[in-house]
């Protein structure tokens, strides 16, 4: 256990694994993003909707 | 955008290259960078001290996210002309953005040419219904 722990820098591992499991999890969710021509429409039309007050 | 009156506008993003990158694409549009912060407290600062016209700001930021920051500036500026820039463009996150205030949102992975097109599109609706 000591040569293992001597060997190998466990903690810079879980660091590694604990990222790669966060870009993992960032590429899922990109894989949901929606077109930005329907984003932009529904921005455009809630602008339209509630026009903003003057400041 | 305007000739006669450039859009000022103010950056926050904390990646320097993608900042760089959008300072170009603002400046080839007619606007006016006043700002860049690199995190979300300071764009929440330089916001209120510098009154741009316009906030690109990134979600994914140190210090404070964007939706916080929003919230924040939002909430003291409610007329705020803010687009959310990001990577993530899943339909809750795009819902919150709306719900906090946002008026724009603009997907990273877009060509120059369309993140331009996306500004153009935004902005000119926004002035039209303060007209």
């Amino acid at each position: 256990m000591i040569k293992v722990l001597e060997k190998y820098d466990l903690e810079a591992m879980r660091r590694a694994i604990a990222e790669d499991i966060k870009h993992q999890q960032t590429d899922e969710r990109q894989q949901k993003n929606i077109s930005q021509d329907a984003i932009t429409a529904l921005m455009v039309e809630n602008i339209k909707r509630k026009p903003q007050k003057h400041d | 955008m305007n000739a006669k009156k450039k859009p000022r506008v103010l950056v926050a993003e904390d990646e320097a290259h993608v900042r760089r990158l959008l300072r170009s694409i603002l400046e080839s549009m007619n606007c006016e960078v006043v700002g860049e912060a690199e995190n979300g407290k300071d764009a929440v600062t330089q916001f209120l001290q510098l009154k741009p016209h316009m906030l690109l700001l990134d979600i994914n930021m140190p210090l404070k996210s964007g939706k916080t920051a929003l919230a924040e500036i939002r909430k003291k500026q409610p007329g705020a002309f803010i687009m959310m820039i990001t990577s993530l463009a899943d339909k809750e996150t795009i819902i919150d953005c709306m719900q906090l205030g946002a008026a724009g949102y603009i997907r990273k992975d877009l060509p120059l040419d369309e993140i331009k097109t996306v500004i153009k599109k935004t902005w000119q609706a926004y002035r039209q219904a303060r007209a």
